[in-house]
């Protein structure tokens, strides 16, 4: 019987195996090395002429349509440029309109549009493109209709000239305009035709989008708009915007030099320094534990419920955990116009006076609450459902599997507290319409706190500075939240850009017309 | 002509083609009810927590999300039947033309990782079986990493030497075929080694086994003693008895490649079908989620027909039952 591998006969086709296997290795080795070494790398930016920058962003965008999606800052703004800008510093800065202002009492607001804007269409920015995307914004059914109050008209005063007529008093239509798709606005023949605004961009911004170059979901391609006011501030060729949801893999997509600046995450933030990346951070938004019925009757109507929990929690070592040096402890709630810096430490970590709270309030031998979470916050649902059991707070704790089931969770109004992060660009007037009004999601049994009322009522009338801080401090005096610790957004910059800045009052979103190449 | 239709080949064929049919439908059925029961709305994904009751119901209408179930499924499958699988709750986008723009990168990745692990799988079956000793060990524990080894973890080390430190390759991304072939073959370097690995080790084992099952057969022992050279022994005479046992695990190994897409396009930020699923199902955008189900069921029609016609071709005692 022949070996089928034995004797010397086997031995000489052994090696001649042996040698075919070699060949082969080396011949498959040589072509993926060639493969390597063909010029044109991705991930190195174009050396000649004007420059590409790559963005990577972890989220996708909600779609195109701003009338129907969420604002989708900093990269929609690309196409659409509000007609107020929030700058980096979290500054109101004139874009489509040049100057604004508030009358009768802040139920009117009237905008003076600049004189040379035009959407990508060419058409002009004037005051009947503007009235006509507020009326499509009022019907368009989106995710912020409605988020501008009553609207009884609007007048067209000249070609540049609009005035807002509320039916009650608004002190932050500015806000509402920067940061809400209300002020990205989109030219009147799309208006008139919304499908196009689902595959293509039509506004005036200082770029628009190359839909046959991008793919929904993956990538988004934007070109210089050639008829933006201001050509001197287009300062790259293209703008190519990644979608990698993966923060691994968005770090190696910086480190490999595919990209020139990406959302970061505090988790790779320590190995993008490491690798020569500059971070660059600032508080993005407070995680905050809300409390959705403060009726009388209910245990978080009771003052003493709502401060002794606000007491048991040990915010430095939640934030400590949770997100190392990429956040801080705080017990107030930081918003756009009313931060109070002496308040973050309010409720400073005192288990036994939580407890002495809830004993008189009658809750001595504990209560339970219910609370709903979303499933990818479970470690700090953990961690602060133990920190309140400490004291006797028991928590039932519902899970939502997707955000989706956590928006109807919401909606069901089943649960006490409701775990949301509060962006630190939201002006308390926003945080107020959003979360704490009579009738908002997040009040749906109308509760009112009565010294909380009477600042609202006055600053809605007056708009005075003072108030915004006056009623931060309120809301932490009556423990109307149980605010744990801030969330810092993280960026990755490369050495090929400069001017990525963020701050607390731009919620830590960039503007990207802020960024330049390095020369 | 008639003879040809009455050959069992071609009636297999036929047979397959008609059950994928109800196949399709009660697939998209069940889909249909599945994610329509996920818990959540896509309503309230759709426009967050913060709309008003009156943009709720704008939008259920809109989307007609207010109908009965039935009623949608039928809408549904009335379009399909004419080609149009809707468009995307989300994006307003149709899913034809999302799954198309992204169907040619599952594809390439696919189809390049079970070619791969075809191509590398039998020869390293063959060379295993051959040899003894050292390099048939070496083998042997190459195929536990495959199998042991996670594609994605795979990924990231693939990325971190070849991207990162080296430099030689792209740690993610894909470039179309019609814009540069060389630029889209080194996009699919890495994504195709992640997901070819686990496929290699499949097909590797395979194959030793078969060919050590045939080499110890009656009529190759004849060819050794006929002084038949090797190699035409081992490509002529062995090869293809030997490899009617690998044909049959193609099969399962193509759907395999297939499910594993999903991890490797995530690692890689590949916009392929894998991702759109993922994204799809997290948002209960049930029209491109549909699309895609039906879309990967016809092709696992497909890839199953193609075997069976494979295994016919190799084995003559198939074709006339």
């Amino acid at each position: 019987m022949p070996s089928r591998a034995g004797g010397p006969a086997g031995s000489s086709r052994r090696r001649r195996a042996r040698t075919a296997l070699a060949t082969l290795a080396a011949a498959v080795l040589g072509v993926g090395l060639l493969a390597g070494c063909t010029p044109g790398t991705p991930g190195t930016a174009s050396t000649g002429g004007p420059a590409v920058l790559r963005v990577g962003i972890s989220a996708d965008l909600t779609g195109l349509n701003p009338a129907t999606t969420r604002t989708d800052r900093p990269i929609k703004p690309l196409a659409y440029e509000s007609l107020i800008q929030l700058n980096s510093a979290g500054k109101y800065v004139p874009g489509l309109a040049a100057s604004w202002s508030y009358f009768d009492g802040n139920k009117g607001f009237e905008l003076k549009l600049r004189p040379d804007a035009k959407f990508s269409d060419g058409t002009p920015v004037d005051a009947k493109a503007v009235k006509a995307w507020i009326d499509y914004m009022g019907v368009a059914g989106g995710p912020y209709t409605g988020r501008l109050g009553k609207i009884t008209s609007i007048e067209i005063v000249g070609d540049l000239t609009v005035r807002l007529h509320l039916a009650a008093p608004y002190p932050s239509v500015e806000g509402i305009l920067a940061t809400t798709p209300w002020g990205q606005i989109a030219a009147p023949s799309a208006v008139a035709s919304p499908k196009t605004l689902n595959t293509e961009t039509v506004g005036a911004g200082s770029y628009k989008l190359d839909a046959a170059r991008s793919v929904s979901g993956d990538s988004y391609v934007f070109m210089p708009n050639e008829y933006y006011y201001d050509k001197a501030a287009v300062q790259w060729s293209e703008i190519d915007v990644k979608v990698i949801s993966n923060p691994t893999s968005m770090l190696q997509a910086i480190q490999s030099g595919q990209l020139d600046v990406a959302v970061g995450n505090p988790s790779t933030a320590a190995a993008a320094k490491g690798s020569g990346i500059e971070v660059v951070t600032a508080t993005s938004a407070v995680e905050t534990l809300i409390l959705d019925d403060l009726s009388k009757g209910s245990p978080t109507g009771d003052l003493r419920v709502r401060q002794a929990m606000n007491y048991a929690i040990d915010r430095k070592a939640l934030a400590q955990a949770l997100v190392g040096t990429y956040g801080a402890a705080t017990s107030a709630m930081s918003p756009g116009n009313g931060q109070v810096p002496a308040y973050e430490d309010y409720y400073a970590f005192n288990p036994d006076k939580a407890r002495t709270l809830l004993a008189q309030a009658g809750y001595g031998k504990g209560l339970t609450l219910k609370m709903l979470e979303p499933s990818w916050k479970s470690n700090l649902t953990q961690a602060v459902a133990s920190q309140l059991a400490a004291v006797g707070i028991t928590l039932n704790v519902t899970t939502a599997a997707t955000p989706a089931d956590y928006v109807t969770q919401i909606k069901s109004k089943s649960y006490a507290i409701v775990n949301q992060d509060l962006p630190t660009d939201a002006d308390v007037w926003t945080v107020w319409t959003g979360t704490l009004q009579p009738k908002s999601l997040f009040n749906f049994t109308n509760w009112e706190v009565p010294e909380l009322s009477s600042l609202i009522n006055s600053a809605a009338t007056s708009g005075e500075a003072h108030y915004w801080t006056d009623i931060t401090k309120a809301v932490t005096e009556k423990a109307v939240f149980v605010p744990l610790y801030k969330v810092d957004a993280v960026y990755f910059v490369s050495k090929a850009v400069t001017g990525v800045k963020l701050s607390e009052a731009s919620g830590g979103i960039p503007l990207i017309s802020d960024w330049k190449p390095v020369k | 002509m008639m003879s040809a239709l009455r050959s069992p080949l071609v009636g297999l064929i036929l047979r397959r083609l008609l059950m994928a049919v109800p196949l399709l439908v009660v697939v998209s059925a069940l889909t249909f009810v599945l994610v329509s029961f996920a818990p959540g709305d896509p309503v309230a994904g759709i426009l967050g927590p913060n709309a008003t009751p009156e943009a709720y119901e704008r939008m259920r209408a809109l989307l007609g999300l207010g109908q009965p179930l039935h009623v949608q499924y039928w809408h549904w499958l009335q379009g399909a039947l004419h080609g149009n699988l809707g468009t995307s709750l989300y994006t307003g986008e149709s899913v034809s033309k999302a799954i198309f723009d992204r169907s040619s990168v599952t594809l390439s990745l696919a189809v390049g990782s079970l070619l791969v692990s075809v191509v590398v799988g039998i020869g390293l079956g063959l060379v295993s079986a051959i040899s003894r000793g050292p390099l048939a060990r070496i083998v042997d524990v190459f195929a536990l990493l495959g199998w042991a080894l996670p594609s994605f973890w795979v990924g990231a080390m693939l990325i971190l030497l070849f991207a990162v430190n080296l430099r030689l390759l792209p740690a993610t991304g894909y470039v179309p075929l019609a814009t540069s072939s060389a630029e889209w073959a080194r996009s699919l370097v890495l994504p195709v080694a992640a997901l070819s690995l686990g496929g290699i080790a499949a097909v590797t084992k395979q194959t030793r086994e078969s060919f050590l099952d045939v080499l110890s057969t009656e009529y190759i022992r004849m060819a050794w003693a006929n002084g038949v050279r090797p190699w035409s022994i081992y490509l002529r005479h062995a090869m293809k008895n030997a490899s009617i046992r690998v044909v049959t695990i193609l099969g399962l190994l193509a759907v395999g490649i297939v499910g594993g897409t999903v991890l490797v396009e995530s690692v890689f930020a590949l916009p392929g079908l894998g991702s759109l699923s993922v994204r799809a199902s997290l948002q209960h955008d049930l029209p491109v989620v549909q699309g895609i189900v039906v879309l990967v069921t016809a092709l696992v029609v497909v890839v199953n027909l193609i075997i069976d016609i494979a295994y016919a071709v190799l084995n003559p005692r198939v074709r006339t039952t």
